[in-house]
């Protein structure tokens, strides 16, 4: 290699490494997407807030049919929010002129209309910034706020802007507050449902989030619509109705409906955006309200059985002009407050609000939900009533799944079978998982009542939106030959007809899932990225997974691909090709391991670790694992630990570890430290050798223990001089202190404590 | 009326009903055992609490850690000398690094908790929630064995909260009303301190008084009865508390101290509360607990720091310097701590931006005075703050060396209606946890 051809590709790390400086800080995200869906065989402008998207180029929607474009980029308020007023006093300065002095025109919100400084670059002189100000403004017409304001009667215009005048006062959310506009173009054969809609931006991709396309007209909601202004927004049944809602806010929809009419109306909110991080609850909590033109309450709901997203199932008393209220249930907001709710004629399935007569309106039941999922290929039977003891229990031959219901409050189901001792027997409830309302409570007796084994809520890694794993498991080994029961009951003792269950009786049928997160990955110049993999462990499963690739195009490869045995999580790595990768590449996983003597093979599930409510922390199901990179991105050297096979480190001792290094003078600034190692295991020394860098690793007496097994993953630094704008200089010193940075990691090696 | 009744009286009649308890009743019956009262020996007499509601960062204010990059310190990564040598705290901290042989640091405070109102519980009570019992906090437990029923004669209770009380639990628990702190209310700050009952902020002293001349010409019961020993002795009672509500007003009244000192502590809420704190203990108050909010710092958070942190800095750290200057470092405890630390590692990702999260595994609190040692440097963290490596300290072990120094017996049992055995503190290793080494 030529010197130039060496400093060039040492430049392309280094400056591909600047680009890692911070790196999770620049990764791209999406917030919310208002409207987030739109009608087959329409053209939708859709608002895609978030951060770190001004160069946001394309749009990827998973699935066939539907086709997306950005249109522009909208820098935050805080950069146009002076420009927005300033058509905001145009516009009402005009509606006044042409509607007389019943319109009053708002104080203007600064005193001075000189632009910020993040909106007007230095150095600019009085002209020059006047004209990119005219430039800005003129650029701003198609702005989501102002675009509609020539639509608005003087009235609403006013309200309107008092409305923003209020949110420019508002706390900034930096991570909504960019926005990119698409358009998407639904063709009319696209399949309704939910896609993934993801941005690729010169960093990478963003996070998804949902899109759907519907079926029934879509309505975007017209602001003002709160319950107190004088004409609100008409709609006709059936409709889809968009929203967003702001603090404080409340969105109202009228509609006529006639005597006897059934209708369901189903609100979609934390469906579309399942946690919010910063936000206690973690979701916005949407209600339905519905009022008859005397401002009476028709019906009210909140929720879906266990699901927050409220669906109301509604009787309409008498021909009357109605009005559907949505809010959050504790009045909170923000853009990313979306909701798309479905208003329309219930026609396919018996009522269950007509048992209740008197009572024209009840919230959602289970009968609304997706038919019961088959598990297991087991046989099935239906619970018998009555079975509500001992004497009375329902027989059972296992491997069975029974479908039952704990019918009224109180109600305890019980299932007997006969066993031998020695035998281990899984009970396993699924309920909430399906919707049910149920919180199960199971317990195994033996037939004099002696309880052999009991569970309540059984938490596992699941991807979905559940937050309170209520549904119960328990194995016991019998203690002896005879007969068994099994109860089922609500551990708060409610009940009624949504109260449905699913109870496998079995012996354990070990198996497996696996997560993947993140499902979008952004390569850099490092040769590697950490994911992390979680592994369900059903009935008992405590072996080894194998983690590979399925059909990987070339160039791709995992590093530490295994899940040790017993283990629930580890982080591997995951190395591409270098070069860009655009468009993103889609990779499937599998995870294979050895169960009862056989091999099984599953897919492996990607998923998003999304945070709720400050600190918890929740796996959203994602349909791809979708690899990318910066258009520009130059791969840095192949630098790994030379390793083959596993590490063996010594308990209570230490290992050396070579990290190879090409003989570039600019690598000898690359610092090593290991990235999230167990505890006990750290890097003692590094040391400059010959071929690179000799790691010594150590390993603590007895943590972690002989036996342990895992990933080493190595995560590399840099240091550079700061810019002029980022790093200030001390006193008496010209240059500011070195930043130092990650550039990423190398791939995984696995290891092993072993004895010393 | 003695002179415990007529405070009672004037802090009752100006406060309202959350000070009316003393008179109610609610105290331990006569008959019930009394607990064990301070040993009025001890080194300690007072105590100042300074409360960083939200859980401070240790990385970022007394356990820096410039070298585990930038994911950890952020651009706080340029710690400071302080005047012990070795010793490095915050770079925002300069001032206090100047008082840093006055001052202990614990660097090793566990507890494991990353919930608000649990951790703020634990570290100051000092007790695991649970068994259906509140626990006081340790400024009322002070309120009981320090207070009124033993010696205590100031104008003001014995418990005082600064301004506000942080609402996340009964800061009296099961002990009663009687012994919660009396919040003070208002802004220090302000050109009028306006504290709950003892100040007006719209009515002047003078005006006040007029306002009481006037209701006296309107009295025509009392004016038909003049010789009424009943009348007689509540005008006497209310004369009394009339006086001494003026009296605890001045107390209050920053006016008295010169420009040039209320600048040093900075005029800031917090600031000014540090000095009110000082006239107080000067007063003789038992336990004074500033309570400073904002410290939650999940969004924004170096941009918090560089505006609080100069804050904390002056304030506290002339707090420091005038109790020494005034002789009364030796007979007062300051601690300052917050519920738990921060992540050190920081949030960098949307919707953070550059924050940090709940940490209870690991933290930090400063202690001196009142017979802690300065100086010193307890514990230690692992090279990212993440993990105590040396020296945990569990907060009953923090409370429990308070205890001590302010002649309270840790395992003294306290007064209840349950006829539990409810000790003060529970012990960590049968008291082995106390922090002997900087008492």
């Amino acid at each position: 290699m030529t010197t130039s051809r060496r400093l060039l590709l040492v430049t392309g790390l280094v400056v591909a490494a600047s680009a890692w400086a911070q790196p999770a800080r620049r990764d791209p995200h999406i917030g919310y997407l208002y409207p987030a869906g739109g009608k087959q065989g329409s053209v939708v402008q859709v608002s895609a807030g978030g951060q770190f998207l001004k160069d946001a180029s394309r749009v990827y929607v998973s699935g066939s049919g539907v086709r997306a474009t950005v249109t522009r980029y909208v820098p935050p308020m805080n950069v146009v929010g002076k420009e927005l007023a300033e058509q905001f006093r145009q516009r009402l300065r005009a509606a006044r002129d042409g509607h007389g002095p019943a319109m009053d025109e708002p104080p203007s919100p600064s005193p001075s209309p000189a632009p910020s400084p993040a909106a007007a670059p230095p150095g600019e002189t009085g002209d020059e910034k006047a004209a990119a100000r005219e430039r800005r403004l003129e650029g701003l017409m198609d702005h989501p706020l102002i675009k509609n304001l020539d639509q608005l009667s003087p009235g609403e215009l006013q309200y309107v802007a008092k409305e923003f005048r209020k949110r420019n006062r508002r706390q900034r959310n930096p991570q909504i507050a960019e926005t990119v506009l698409l358009e998407i173009t639904i063709d009319p054969d696209a399949a309704p449902g939910d896609r993934e809609l993801r941005l690729q931006t010169a960093a990478g991709l963003t996070n998804p989030l949902c899109f759907q396309v519907g079926q029934l007209p879509e309505v975007l909601e017209h602001e003002p619509n709160n319950p107190d202004w004088p004409q609100i927004q008409q709609v006709q049944v059936p409709a889809l109705l968009n929203g967003q809602l702001l603090p404080g806010d409340v969105d109202c929809f009228k509609f006529r409906a006639t005597s006897g009419q059934r209708l369901v109306i189903e609100a979609e909110a934390r469906r579309l955006i399942p946690f919010l991080a910063d936000a206690v609850p973690g979701w916005f909590q949407a209600t339905l309200t519905l009022r008859d033109s005397g401002g009476n309450e028709v019906a009210y709901a909140d929720e879906r059985g266990a699901d927050p997203d409220p669906v109301m199932l509604c009787r309409i008393p008498r021909d009357d002009e109605y009005r559907l209220e949505i809010r959050d249930s504790i009045d909170r907001g923000r853009q990313d407050f979306v909701y798309r709710v479905a208003l329309r004629e219930r026609v396919d399935r018996p009522d269950p609000a007509s048992s209740a007569a008197a009572s024209p309106a009840s919230s959602g039941s289970a009968t609304e939900r997706e038919p019961w999922a088959r598990v297991d290929g087991l046989p099935e039977l239906r619970e018998t009533e009555p079975n509500d003891d001992g004497s009375a229990a329902q027989e059972l031959e296992p491997p069975v799944v029974v479908t039952g219901t704990i019918g009224q409050p109180g109600d305890e189901d019980v299932f007997r079978f006969r066993g031998r001792a020695g035998d281990s027997v899984v009970a396993e409830i699924t309920a909430r998982r399906q919707g049910s309302p149920l919180d199960s409570l199971l317990r195994l007796t033996d037939a004099s009542g002696k309880v052999v084994a009991w569970n309540d809520d059984h938490k596992e890694v699941d991807a979905g939106p559940i937050t309170h794993h209520a549904d119960s498991w328990l194995m016991a080994k019998l203690p002896a030959d005879g007969i068994y029961h099994v109860r089922v009951a609500d551990v708060q003792r409610h009940g009624g007809p949504a109260f449905q269950y699913r109870l496998r009786v079995s012996p354990p049928l070990p198996d497996f899932v696996v997560f993947v997160t993140p499902s979008g990955v952004n390569m850099g110049a490092a040769p590697a990225v950490p994911l992390t993999v979680q592994a369900v462990r059903r009935d008992g499963f405590d072996g080894a997974i194998d983690v590979a690739l399925k059909n990987p195009p070339p160039g791709f490869g995992l590093g530490g691909a295994r899940i040790p045995r017993g283990r629930e999580s580890i982080r591997m790595t995951l190395t591409a090709p270098p070069g860009p990768l655009d468009p993103p590449v889609a990779l499937q996983l599998e995870g294979h391991a050895t169960v009862d003597g056989r091999t099984v093979s599953r897919p492996v599930l990607p998923a998003d670790d999304l945070t709720q409510a400050f600190m918890l922390h929740h796996l959203a199901p994602a349909e791809a694992v979708l690899v990318s990179s910066r258009p520009n991105r130059r791969a840095g050297p192949p630098v790994r630990v030379e390793q083959s096979g596993v590490l063996r480190i010594p308990s209570g001792g230490t290992v050396q570890a070579l990290v190879r290094l090409p003989g570039r003078p600019m690598l000898r600034a690359l610092q090593f430290e290991l990235s999230e190692p167990p505890k006990g295991l750290s890097l003692q020394s590094v040391r400059q050798v010959p071929l690179g860098r000799e790691l010594v690793l150590e390993a603590e007496d007895k943590a972690p223990p002989v036996g342990h097994a895992g990933n080493l993953i190595v995560e590399v630094f840099m240091e550079r001089q700061p810019g002029p704008k980022e790093g200030k200089a001390e006193a008496g010193k010209a240059t500011a202190p070195k930043v130092r940075f990650s550039v990423g990691v190398l791939p995984a090696v696995p290891f092993e404590i072993v004895p010393r | 009326m003695s002179r415990r009744g007529a405070i009672k009286t004037a802090l009752a009649w100006g406060a309202g009903v959350a000070l009316i308890d003393p008179l109610t009743g609610l105290a331990a019956p006569e008959d019930e055992k009394k607990p064990v009262p301070a040993d009025p020996k001890a080194p300690a007499r007072s105590v100042i609490q300074i409360w960083l509601a939200g859980g401070p960062c240790h990385l970022d204010t007394f356990d820096p850690k410039p070298e585990a990059g930038n994911d950890f310190s952020g651009p706080l990564a340029k710690p400071i000398p302080t005047s012990v040598p070795g010793v490095m705290i915050g770079e925002l901290l300069p001032m206090l690094a100047q008082q840093a042989d006055k001052y202990s640091l614990i660097r090793s405070l566990t507890h494991g908790v990353n919930a608000h109102e649990t951790a703020s519980y634990l570290v100051q009570t000092g007790h695991q929630p649970g068994e259906g019992l509140v626990h006081p906090c340790l400024g009322a437990v002070v309120a009981l064995l320090k207070g009124y029923d033993h010696g205590y004669q100031g104008l003001v209770p014995p418990y005082v909260v600064l301004t506000t009380s942080q609402g996340r639990f009964s800061e009296s628990g099961f002990l009663g009303e009687q012994y919660a702190p009396f919040a003070t209310g208002g802004d220090p700050n302000q050109k009028r301190f306006a504290v709950e009952g003892i100040i007006s902020e719209e009515i002047s002293d003078a005006r006040l008084l007029g306002r009481r001349e006037l209701l006296k010409t309107l009295d025509t019961l009392g004016m038909a009865l003049p010789t009424s020993p009943q009348f007689d002795r509540f005008n006497q009672a209310e004369k009394k508390a009339l006086v001494t509500v003026a009296k605890a007003g001045t107390l209050f009244d920053l006016s008295q101290e010169k420009d040039e000192l209320r600048n040093r502590y900075g005029r800031t809420t917090f600031g000014q509360s540090c000095l009110v704190a000082r006239r107080l203990v000067e007063h003789g108050v038992r336990y004074i607990t500033i309570n400073s909010g904002g410290w939650d710092t999940h969004k924004q958070h170096f941009q918090i720091m560089r505006r609080m942190l100069p804050e904390l800095d002056r304030g506290l750290s002339t707090l420091l310097s005038e109790l020494s200057e005034r002789g009364l470092l030796d007979s007062t405890i300051v601690w300052c701590c917050g519920e738990f630390g921060r992540t050190p590692r920081v949030q960098w990702a949307p919707p953070w931006n550059g924050g940090r999260g709940h940490h209870g595994k690991c933290f930090s609190v400063l202690v001196a005075g009142g017979g802690f040692k300065g100086g010193r440097v307890v514990g230690a963290s692992d090279s990212r703050g993440e993990e105590v490596t040396d020296r945990p300290v569990h907060p009953q072990d923090l409370l429990g060396s308070i205890c001590k120094l302010l002649g309270i017996d840790p395992a003294a049992k306290l007064p209840n209606d349950r006829g539990l055995d409810l000790q003060v503190m529970p012990s960590t290793e049968g008291g082995r946890g106390l922090l002997a080494e900087i008492m």
